[in-house]
């Protein structure tokens, strides 16, 4: 019997959570300038039916009302963390991806690759049917896709801008609004746990067999919401277009979405970044799998027991 | 030696007198023949109707010093004249908006006509200064609109503004004349009809 | 104005406007519709300290430049200025010695004001008496004031009248004749002036002569035309010599049968309309039914006329492209009587022609072309416009045109830059001459006269007393000027009758010679062709049109003194028995016009409780037929809208933005866009006069010919203002009309 105490179940999410919160710490309280009572109050303004324009007090004078109906209310709280955020991105980004990285190889150092024995690899169990591959190769290149315009984008000083960076910029947009269905498909995926979508015969030919272990777990919800997210702020940068004459009502909102995009993009980066180790570094052999749609039986009774179990299980109900 | 003091221009309206007739507005657009849904300048009104308390006052670019659209800029594309004024180079551009969010006057404006709505190029109030390109050049006048400073002319808006109470240029000069008039207050017509 | 003081235009001029202390605008909006002169009223208010008083049912933008503002109901101006008066009375804020040299009749004013105690007024304005004190306060203590008012006052039934007691205010305050006061009348277009002073008018021939025989046989002579070749163009002779159908009631003229017989028993069969939005005056619909009947409609314009779409006809209609201005040449006449030249900067575009180009065609093709340049006296050889503006100069002697020929206008536009804009005073080679040489200019070296009634200056530097023409004396009493009150250097100190023939050589102690009796036989000011009069009457410091009294009482109207008539459709009924409209006209400008019978018909306000407030938005001009065109202005204010209190919306269940009904009195509704906004009071709503393009919710974009439609389209207001023309003039009571309003 295997010594199960609170702390082995719940590695996964205490190591997240941990580290999430030392750097996030790190971050909010010595690197970041934005006002985040505002940005919490302006939040819960917006869902207490408020209007959007951040107005949260009535203007004391004349002076702050003119200020906010020409220019919008409390630059102070976001813009100046916009101009740190996007300035720092460009030039120190790609150390906290070193970072991550770094940190990622060193548990490779520690722990190795998995590597389960295959001595029979023609005996192959179907995992993935071609719906759910094609799903999840074009999750990947939309990706892909979204991460190289997007950061496109973010390292313009390296591009120097010009006609191509301004496609690449557009093309982000549109990507991201592709990508929306599979985000949403993946997310079926990523909540197949619920009883609502595996009793639906709908979902039930994405679902992917196997429960999962708490890291992946905490990557899916990561990647679920941070997705939503990415969509939903994109989507409101990108439509809502305020002319000059709506600027001052729209500005203070979309400044804070683009907050939102940029928070949840660097958060999905170390998820995606924390989703390819764990699925493909840290075990040998998942990979060919997601192409063809087989794997071995015995990778899968080494690596993924329970996926083995639950195509047996439903190999029996329908034998 | 002299130490040479470099002008900074500057705009100030002033929000007794503008009268919120759009003429700086038109002018602007006019001259420069932006595109109808940009609007290089405008004219906020607040308070409208409620006596006593009516105001209003014509924004554009104000060309600060330590411009966050320049700051903000991925691509880099701004570049700060000696003497103040922000202008940008518009091949350079991608169109990303981050200098519309960090700017605190919502000054730059972006043409909604690419294919699904894309933002196109960014485009502001140049103080009638032009672009990088070749100054007076149809490339230049296509781009950005009229160099009406590489004429020793004044801007188009403040040129044309009904009441005088959009005034342009070195900020000392402005200044002055904001405190010229402050002080003459009260005391008779003393300056000449047109302007102050 | 004419009527109190001999001239109807504004006295002042706009850069003048900066040397006043206090500034009262009654019924304008000039920080929208004159955007300029607005400079000149904030720099009298910072730098010379003017206190500005805006009295408007609407907080306009010109109100949230005041330092005073004063909401009264619409069409109750007269009760205010009583109320104004009464106090200026008690308080013995007015200049005793003004009035006892200068005016006749003040006595009946006083009597008149002293119903109109701050209560009153307050019960008939809605304006709080305390406004009310403290304007009149801030106002009289001012010295000078200026009075600036537009088509806020004469477009109601009294209009006339308002125009009247503003000018008797500012005598009472003796704020007339001098720099930084007068009557400052803002007129609406930047030619009105030159096209009245045209005779652009259905009741004068221009320069303003009147209509009768001694006026036309005058112009037979001036424009070489033998008079009774001309009288036999008109069907009888009294048709010559009767007043036409006005701007604002020629429709009647085609759709009324019982005024065929003040047209000589014919309706009107045909229309010619030159660059005029006739799609403004009240009652389009009405207009539409005339356009539809008439025989024959000609459209002269650069712009597809507004009008053109309304009517559905379907013949006969005629769109002559004319040339825009800067595709011809020739004067404007601006609101403060000075003349400016406009030189062609490119020949008319397409098939556009200049006004003149048709009009000549025309003449060609109906036989007269000979006739119609006769007055030019160059035959085929003229030169145009310079002898068409030399032949106005020789005319038009009323106004004192003789001064403003060709040459000194163009010389005055060329050199601009050398005159200075508060005094008008040019310098260098346009030195001692006005800006504009505002009339009257009586001789070809005379610099103009700024200021009218200005008493500080000799006449022949622009001063003068007022004109001398209601005769000089009534009942007893002299209507000319106190002994000592003349121009400076006048050899006569006092009043005297204007010039003519029979009394130069007394008034101005020359003998003349017998060659000029000869030539001056018969002669007055008015028709002297010689200049002989003029020219001796400066020479003595004599003004042409002579030094007389203003008067308040007006014998020949149909108020003696001005009255508070509630307007047509009142918002008061129950005040329309106390301040009823005057009696119906027969023969209004050849037309049956209703008052009493149209208050009286029943009690409007009841089934139209809201009251309409118009003006016009700073985007676009008139109709908007040309701002609706241009892609900027259709962007900055595309969209026809009433704007009403929130509460007002609240109560009719009306939101911010939505469409909404709104019924006139007279059968038109039209369908527009809710503002909300607090700029008029609960019990109004504002609608902007420049649009057109729609018809009751249907838009007539289809209707335009090509792709001439411009950018944006809107209702036209006037579908549903209220039936009312001025008792006098038939300017059409826009101003005051009630409407129904329901959520669309």
């Amino acid at each position: 019997m295997e010594n199960s105490s609170f702390f082995s179940r719940n590695k996964a999410y205490i190591y997240t959570f941990a580290g999430l919160g030392l750097v996030g710490f790190v971050f909010v309280e010595f690197l970041m300038i934005i006002d985040w009572n505002y940005f919490i109050k302006y939040k819960l303004h917006i869902l207490m039916g408020g209007s959007l324009d951040g107005v949260l007090t009535p203007p004391s004078s004349t002076y702050e009302a003119m200020s906010n109906a020409a220019f919008g209310p409390n630059y102070e709280a976001f813009s100046p963390e916009i101009i740190r955020a996007s300035n720092e991105r460009q030039l120190y980004i790609w150390w906290v991806f070193v970072a991550e990285i770094a940190l990622f190889c060193g548990m490779y150092l520690f722990q190795g690759r998995r590597t389960p024995v295959v001595k029979n690899p023609n005996d192959e169990v179907v995992v993935f049917n071609l719906f759910q591959r094609t799903v999840i190769w074009l999750n990947v290149l939309i990706m892909i896709a979204l991460i190289i315009t997007g950061f496109n984008i973010t390292w313009g000083l390296r591009s120097g801008g010009g006609e191509l960076a301004f496609l690449l910029r557009g093309t982000h947009e549109i990507t991201g609004l592709i990508w929306f269905p599979v985000w949403l498909l993946m997310s079926i995926v990523a909540f197949k746990d619920s009883k609502l979508l595996f009793k639906n015969s709908l979902t039930k030919k994405i679902i992917i067999p196997g429960s999962y272990k708490p890291m992946k777990r905490i990557i899916y919800y990561f990647f679920v919401i941070m997705g939503a997210g990415l969509l939903v702020s994109g989507f409101i940068i990108w439509f809502l277009h305020p002319d000059a004459y709506t600027h001052a009502q729209l500005i203070q909102f979309k400044r804070m979405m683009l907050y939102v995009h940029f928070g949840s993009s660097v958060l999905l980066m170390f998820f995606i970044m924390d989703f390819v180790y764990s699925a493909l570094v840290a075990v040998k052999g998942n990979y060919k799998g997601l192409l063809s749609g087989k794997y071995p039986r015995e990778h899968l009774e080494q690596i993924a027991p329970d996926v083995l179990a639950e195509l047996e299980n439903k190999k029996g109900k329908m034998a | 030696m002299s130490k040479v003091d470099f002008s900074r221009m500057k705009f100030y309206c002033d929000e007794t007198l503008c009268i919120d007739c759009n003429g700086c507005v038109v002018a602007c657009k006019e001259a420069h023949e932006v595109p109808v849904g940009v609007n290089r300048r405008k004219v906020v009104t607040i308070n409208e109707g409620i006596v006593g308390k009516e105001v209003s006052v014509s924004m554009a670019c104000m060309h600060c010093t330590d411009a966050p659209c320049q700051q903000v800029c991925p691509v880099d594309c701004f570049y700060i004249r000696t003497d103040g004024i922000v202008l940008h180079d518009k091949n350079k551009c991608i169109g990303c908006g981050y200098c519309l969010f960090a700017c605190p006057f919502g000054a730059p404006q972006f043409p909604k006509d690419g294919a699904f709505g894309t933002k196109g190029k960014m485009d502001k109030c140049t103080m009638c200064a032009g672009g990088p390109e070749e100054t007076n050049s149809e490339k230049e006048r296509h781009l950005y609109g009229q160099n009406r400073i590489a004429e020793g002319k004044v801007p188009m808006c403040a040129s044309m503004c009904s009441t005088k109470a959009l005034l342009v240029g070195d900020a000392h000069e402005v200044a002055l004349i904001k405190t010229y008039r402050a002080t003459k207050k009260g005391q008779g017509i003393v300056t000449d009809s047109y302007g102050w | 104005m004419a009527n109190t003081w001999g001239y109807g235009a504004m006295t002042n001029h706009i850069g003048d406007m900066q040397n006043s202390k206090a500034i009262i605008i009654f019924g304008a909006n000039p920080a929208a519709n004159h955007p300029i002169a607005m400079q000149h009223i904030l720099k009298a208010k910072e730098q010379n300290g003017a206190k500005i008083i805006v009295v408007d049912p609407r907080y306009s933008k010109t109100a949230a430049k005041s330092d005073i503002y004063c909401r009264i109901r619409t069409g109750t101006d007269i009760a205010f200025m009583y109320g104004m008066i009464r106090l200026i009375l008690k308080n013995k804020w007015y200049d005793q010695s003004f009035i006892q040299d200068r005016v006749y009749g003040m006595d009946e004013i006083f009597k008149e004001c002293e119903h109109y105690t701050p209560e009153v007024v307050e019960d008939i304005t809605g304006c709080p008496k305390e406004i009310l004190i403290q304007a009149t306060t801030a106002y009289a203590a001012a010295d000078p004031g200026c009075l600036i008012w537009n088509q806020g006052w004469t477009q109601h039934t009294v209009g006339s009248s308002n125009t009247r007691l503003g000018s008797i205010l500012q005598l009472t305050l003796g704020n007339m004749g001098k720099a930084g006061g007068g009557c400052n009348i803002l007129r609406g277009h930047d030619n009105v002036q030159g096209s009245t002073d045209m005779g652009c008018l259905a009741d004068t021939l221009p320069g303003y002569y009147g209509l009768a025989e001694g006026s036309w046989k005058y112009f037979a002579k001036q424009w070489n035309v033998d008079f009774d070749w001309l009288k036999a163009r008109f069907k009888t002779p009294d048709m010559m010599q009767k007043k036409g159908f006005s701007l604002s009631l020629w429709i009647h003229g085609v759709l009324d049968e019982a005024n065929n017989k003040n047209n000589a028993d014919a309706p009107l069969k045909a229309l010619v309309c030159i660059g005029n939005g006739i799609s403004t005056i009240t009652q389009t619909h009405k207009m539409k039914e005339a356009l539809d009947k008439l025989d024959l409609v000609v459209f002269i314009d650069p712009y597809v006329n507004d009008a053109a779409v309304i009517t559905t006809r379907n013949d006969n209609m005629f769109l002559l492209p004319a040339a825009s201005q800067v595709e011809t040449e020739g004067t404007v006449v601006n609101t403060s009587r000075c003349a400016q030249w406009r030189y062609k900067v490119v020949d008319p575009l397409y098939e556009a022609r200049a006004d003149h180009e048709i009009l000549f065609d025309f003449a060609k093709r109906f036989g007269f072309y000979d006739q119609y340049i006769a007055g030019m006296g160059k035959g085929d050889k003229f030169v145009w416009p310079d002898d068409a503006t030399n032949e106005i100069a020789k005319a038009l002697k009323t106004i004192g045109m003789q001064g403003r020929t060709a040459e000194r206008i163009k010389k005055h536009t060329t050199n601009w830059h050398l005159f200075n804009d508060t005094s008008l005073k040019g310098r260098g080679v346009v030195e001692k001459e006005y800006y504009g040489l505002p009339w009257p200019c009586w001789t070809t070296s005379h610099p103009g006269s700024p200021v009218l009634y200005n008493l500080s200056l000799p006449v022949s530097q622009g001063g003068m007393g007022f004109r001398t023409r209601f005769g000089v004396e009534r009942n007893g009493e002299s209507l000319l000027a106190a002994n000592g009150s003349a121009p400076v250097g006048s050899r006569i100190k006092g009043g005297y009758d204007e010039i003519t023939a029979k009394n130069i050589e007394e008034l101005a102690g020359i003998t003349l010679s017998e060659d000029e009796k000869k030539l001056l036989e018969g002669k007055n000011w008015k028709n002297d062709d010689s200049g002989l009069l003029n020219k001796y009457a400066l020479e003595a410091g004599l003004a042409p049109y002579g030094n007389a009294r203003a008067r308040t009482i007006v014998w020949e109207f149909i108020d003696n003194i001005p009255k508070h008539r509630e307007p047509l459709h009142s918002f008061r009924h129950d005040l329309t028995a106390k301040y009823p409209a005057s009696n119906d006209n027969p023969n209004h400008f050849r037309t049956n016009v209703r008052y009493i019978s149209e208050q009286t018909k029943q009690e409007w306000v009841k089934d139209y409780p809201i009251n309409i407030v118009s003006g016009r938005l700073v985007e676009h001009m008139g109709t908007g037929t040309e701002t609706r065109a241009s892609k900027y202005l259709a962007e900055l204010a595309g969209e026809m809208y009433g704007e009403i209190h929130p509460k007002l919306g609240g109560k009719l269940g009306i939101n911010d933005g939505d469409m909404m009904w709104v019924y006139g009195t007279g059968e038109g509704k039209i369908k527009i866009k809710c503002k909300y906004g607090y700029t008029v009071d609960e019990n109004s709503v504002f609608l902007p006069q420049n649009f057109s393009g729609v018809w009751s919710g249907e838009s007539l974009e289809k209707r335009y010919p090509g792709v001439t439609a411009p950018y944006a389209l809107g209702e036209n207001s006037n579908q549903i203002t209220s039936y009312g023309y001025d008792q006098q003039t038939s300017c059409p009571e826009t101003k005051c009309s009630l409407v129904r309003l329901e959520k669309a």
